[in-house]
Formats: structure tokens, sequence, C-alpha cells
């Protein structure tokens, strides 16, 4: 009984700790102006001020916009390499695919702080600054590592036999790929998609140094620059409903998926 | 129905050898087996057929056609998997129907076949399930089903009843007679069990270090196995073996000093004696020996015995007293039943 209730003590703590933060910040959105300086876990007052404030004071649906098209063009890119580079590492033998996939897995070593002025030669001589292109390929970096090392090792646990099965009933790569292997792979999909996703959805530094215009941010960006009337102000009602506003498509969506990503990071744990 | 004609296949991974210039020719409506030991080469030597692994050099015909450098679906073949190979995310009516639907058949030839291939293997209550939701041995059917549908002229399988319980095994292996039969297909079959291979083939292959060691029907195979290897390894306890110290005319003298008549053939060749534990006969004037372990089989007796201090030897006789340990008896082996290895382990000619 002690064991139980000591457990629940627990649980409650670990969730006040992971929650309250986010709390805080939803309170504080509702609540207007300078009286967010008196410490309350309750809105005196709540009003969608500040909400309206950031919808105006910039482009912010435009921010939203681009944030959504950045992460959904990264997630779509990073399943689709990763499944055929997985396809290449985790079923065809060839020279130096170990040190390949050692490669690639070295690439996410790197803090994105060393990796900046390199990348930034690179936008520019592809012509890409302050465009959301820019965005997309360098969140690749971020995205492509995990993507693939997950699809592969996914991809090594599916039987052999099952490909050589459907080679035998006249399935062509592209029969393979898209009826076999991607219903097969779907959990594990979702699962690296989703970490994909996030990935981009909160990446700042790249999207503060590749992108200069107020059309062009992204959501993290956005909020990093929101200003106040002085610039000895900071309007924290504002950066909270941001914030409010960008984390809630995240919470969505994990819960949206739940299931298929349990499913999928546990994939391979235990033969089916 | 096809026959195939394996045209002096070899294959290599790099230096090794994995399958050494090999002949063969398959009638059409035969049932084959190849058979041997793991790294025997006998599942390369399938899935070459298969065209799941490409040939080192030589060539493979099925009927008059030669599909050396054919795809596997355009072979006219059908493969049934040790694992079953089952696809996991379609019901068992997809598992079957695929093949018919990537060769685009038309819905009725498809609802047709597969409906007949249910039929045949008893799973018509099961089309609309997972195979997660199946048992091995309905698995198993299921595979044979995908395999049936596409109505191959070659069938092929690889272990297909190693996964099942002893059981289900005996059971499932009398039905896959029953289907050879009805459907008149050739079937190539591959395995490591001995019981099978004999009980389904119509000839057998002894496969050993990618070089075939006989072909020939299973009963004359077990009554004149061509070579050693062939002798011990089918017969279930295996063939004894005696090494004599040297041959006198047509006697054996062995390391004990006890003499063996042997048949009328070349004996001067002769290295290794092999005798079957149900040919040895007991009682007589004989060469004695000590029994250390009686097993019981129900139907017959395996009596362990020790001759001299380098033999050990399995005799099965039912006249055998399960409390014979320590005790000695007397064995004889009749000539007629005498197999004679020489030097390179080949049967000794006129034996």
């Amino acid at each position: 009984m002690t064991t139980r209730a000591g457990l629940l003590i627990l649980w409650l703590l670990l969730a006040l700790f992971l929650l309250f933060p986010f709390y805080y910040a939803l309170v504080s959105s509702f609540t207007p102006g300078s009286d967010i300086f008196n410490a309350r876990y309750w809105p005196a007052s709540p009003t969608l001020a500040n909400y309206q404030a950031v919808m105006t004071g910039q482009p912010f649906g435009r921010n939203i916009l681009n944030s959504v098209l950045v992460a959904s063009l990264v997630v779509v890119l990073s399943l689709g390499l990763g499944v055929l580079a997985a396809y290449a590492l985790g079923r065809v033998r060839f020279a130096g695919r170990r040190l390949l996939l050692y490669t690639i897995l070295g690439v996410s070593m790197f803090p994105q702080v060393a990796v900046l002025a390199g990348l930034f030669e690179i936008v520019r001589l592809f012509g890409l600054y302050d465009s959301l292109l820019a965005l997309v390929f360098s969140n690749m970096i971020l995205t492509l590592p995990f993507t693939v090392w997950v699809l592969t090792a996914f991809m090594r646990e599916l039987p052999v036999e099952i490909e050589e099965a459907a080679i035998m009933d006249g399935a062509t790569p592209w029969v393979l790929v898209t009826r076999i292997f991607l219903p097969l792979m779907g959990p594990a999909m979702v699962a690296t998609g989703l970490l994909a996703f996030i990935a981009a959805w909160n990446e700042f530094l790249f999207a503060l140094s590749f992108t200069l215009s107020n059309t062009q941010r992204t959501v993290p960006v956005a909020i990093a620059l929101i200003t106040g009337a002085s610039q000895y102000e900071l309007p924290w009602g504002n950066i909270m409903a941001a914030s409010a506003i960008v984390t809630v498509p995240l919470i969505g969506l994990v819960l949206v998926f739940q299931r298929r990503l349990v499913a999928g990071l546990t994939a391979g744990a235990v033969k089916g | 129905m096809a026959s195939v004609h394996l045209d002096n296949v070899a294959k290599h991974f790099g230096t090794t050898e994995v399958i050494r210039q090999l002949d063969l020719r398959i009638d059409s409506g035969e049932f084959i087996v190849f058979v041997g030991a793991s790294g025997s080469g006998k599942s390369t030597l399938l899935r070459m057929i298969a065209g799941l692994e490409t040939v080192s050099s030589g060539r493979i015909l099925i009927g008059d056609r030669d599909v050396t450098d054919c795809p596997p679906a355009e072979r006219g073949i059908s493969m049934v998997f040790q694992s079953y190979a089952l696809y996991p995310h379609m019901d068992v009516r997809g598992n079957i129907s695929f093949g018919l639907k990537l060769a685009r058949s038309s819905h009725d030839t498809i609802a047709t076949r597969v409906a007949r291939a249910a039929r045949m293997l008893q799973i018509e209550e099961l089309l609309d399930r997972k195979p997660a939701q199946l048992s091995g041995g309905q698995r198993q059917r299921v595979a044979i089903a995908r395999a049936i549908v596409r109505e191959p002229s070659v069938f092929l399988f690889d272990e297909p009843l190693s996964n099942l319980d002893a059981a289900l095994r005996a059971h499932t292996r009398v039905e896959i007679a029953e289907l050879h039969r009805s459907l008149g297909a050739t079937m190539i079959y591959v395995t490591h069990d001995q019981i099978e291979a004999m009980s389904l083939a119509d000839r057998m292959v002894v496969l050993k270090d990618g070089r075939v060691e006989q072909i020939g029907r299973p009963e004359e195979l077990y009554r004149r196995p061509a070579t050693r290897y062939v002798g011990g390894f089918l017969g279930t306890p295996a063939m004894n073996f005696l090494v004599p110290r040297r041959i006198e005319g047509r006697v054996a003298v062995l390391e004990s000093g006890d003499e063996i008549a042997l048949p009328d053939c070349d004996t001067a060749q002769v290295k290794t004696i092999g005798v079957r534990p149900e040919d040895i006969q007991i009682g007589g004037g004989g060469i004695a020996v000590s029994i250390f372990h009686v097993e019981e089989l129900g139907e017959t007796r395996i009596a362990h015995v020790r001759l001299g201090n380098t033999h050990e030897l399995a005799v099965r006789s039912r006249s055998i007293d399960t409390d014979a340990t320590q005790t000695w008896i007397k064995l004889h082996f009749p000539a007629d039943r005498l197999h004679l290895f020489d030097r390179d382990d080949r049967r000794v000619a006129g034996n």
C-alpha cells in the first residue's frame, strides 16, 4: 500500500515538473498587460489580447505556415531518402557499407554551430539565402542520420524470405517498396517521421542564420524576435501566447499518433 | 507440369565452391528430394532453380526453355519457404491472391482460383484472418495455397516442415504426398530430415559439400548406398562401420582378432565394412560383444554393444532383453548384408 502511494506521489511530482512550465506559460498568455508580473496560478481576468497582439504585431500566421511547410517537407524528404537508404544499407551487400553507416551517424555528432559557416557557404552557392528551401536543406542534416539509422535497423529485422516470396510472386522493386516494405515499416516511419517533424519545427539556429525577412521566418525565430514598445520591455504575454500557439500542434500530433509511436519505437524488440 | 534439367550448373561465392558441376534431369511430374546436412548446398541449389541465386556456370532448363537468366516470376515456379514468409499486413486472401494480382489476372480468375486452393487445403474459413492469428500448421497451409494458386509447372519446397511439431510434421508429410498425386506437378523438395526425404521422394539426391553423393529411389539408396556417407546418412540408428585391421582373402580381421566373412567381390579394396543395425543377427556362433545399454522403442529394441576396444555398434532386435545390460551376446554378420567401402569411401565394385 505504501509503495503504491509512494509511486503515486512520484508520478505526481514528475507530472508537475514536466507540465508546470507549460501550464504557467498558458496562464501567462491569458493574463493582460503588466498584470503578468504578479505571480498567479490562475488568470484573474483572462483575455485574448496577447493572442491578438501576436497575430497583428508581425506576420505570425505566415510564420506558422512557413514552419509547417519546412517541417512537412523535411519529414517527407527524410522518410523518402531514409527508406531508400535503409533498403540499400539493410539489404544490399556492398563494400564499405559499415563505413558509410558510421559516417552517416558521425554527421549527427557535430554541433550545429560547427557546420553553420560551411552550410552558409553552400546555401549562398545555391542562391537559397533567405528562402525556406535553405531551411529544408539544412534541417535534413539533423533528421537524416537518425531516420536512416532507425529505418535501417528496422529493415534488417524484416525477414528476407518475405521479400523473396514477393519476388517469386512477381513483385518489381517498386511494388516491393510500396506494397510490402512501406506497410510493414509503417510504425517505424510514423515514429521517425514525428521525431523529424519535431526537430524541424523547433530548429532555431539555422532558421535564424539563413533567413532575413519577416515573411521567411519560422516560428521559433519569430518568437525570439518579438519585441515590445521599447528595447527595455520584453512582451512576455505575447511571447507566451505565441509559444502556446506553436506547442499545441505538436501535442496534437503526438496524441494522434501515440499508439503507433510506441509500436514503432519498440519495434524489433519483440518478434511478432 | 514440366521437366527440369540442371545442365552442369555450378555456383561459387568468391573462391568458395558451393555447388560443383552438377548435372541432373528431373522428369515431368516427379517428386525429387534434395537431402544433406547443413552446408551441403541443397538450399542454394533450390534457390538457383528458383532464380533467387545466380548460376556461376551451366544452364537451367524448365521444360524446353532455358531460364538461366529469367527473373523468378517468369520461370513458372512457386516456392514454399521454411518460415512460410506470409505477408504479415495482408489477410489470408490477400496473401494467396497477391501473385495473381501482380500478374493482372481478372477478378473472376482470382476468385475462382483462390476458392479452389482454399478448398483444397481446407482453409476456407481462415480467408479473412491475418497471418498473426493463425497457428503454425495453418500458416503452412496458407503458404502452400499461395504456391498452388499460381498454377506453376514446378513447385519448390525449402524445408517446409521444419517449424512444425513432430505429430503435425508426419501428418503434413502425407498431405504433401497427396497434393503431389492430385496436382501431378513436378516437385523439388529440400530437407535435412532423412525420414521426410525417404517417405516423399520418387528419387532422392544426396548432397555433400556441394557434390552429389548419390541419386536414386529411396529404397535403392538404402539398400545399396554408393558411398559411406550415404550409408551413414540414411537409417536410424545409423549404419555401423567397422574398420578391419587387415583383409585375408574373403575374411576381414578386426583389431580384436575376430573375423568377418566377406561377400564375393574385390575384397582387397575394402577399407570400411558397413552393416545396418537390423541386419546383424544374434545368437549361434559369432563374435562375442558386451551390451552396455538397451533402448526400448516399443515395436523393437536397440542394443548398444562394444566389440573389442575399438568399436561400438547398435543392434536392432525384438529379442534382446531390456535387463541384458552388462551381459555378453554373440553376433553374426551375414555376408550378403554387408556394405563394403574402399579407401575413397566408395562402394567396392561387385558388392
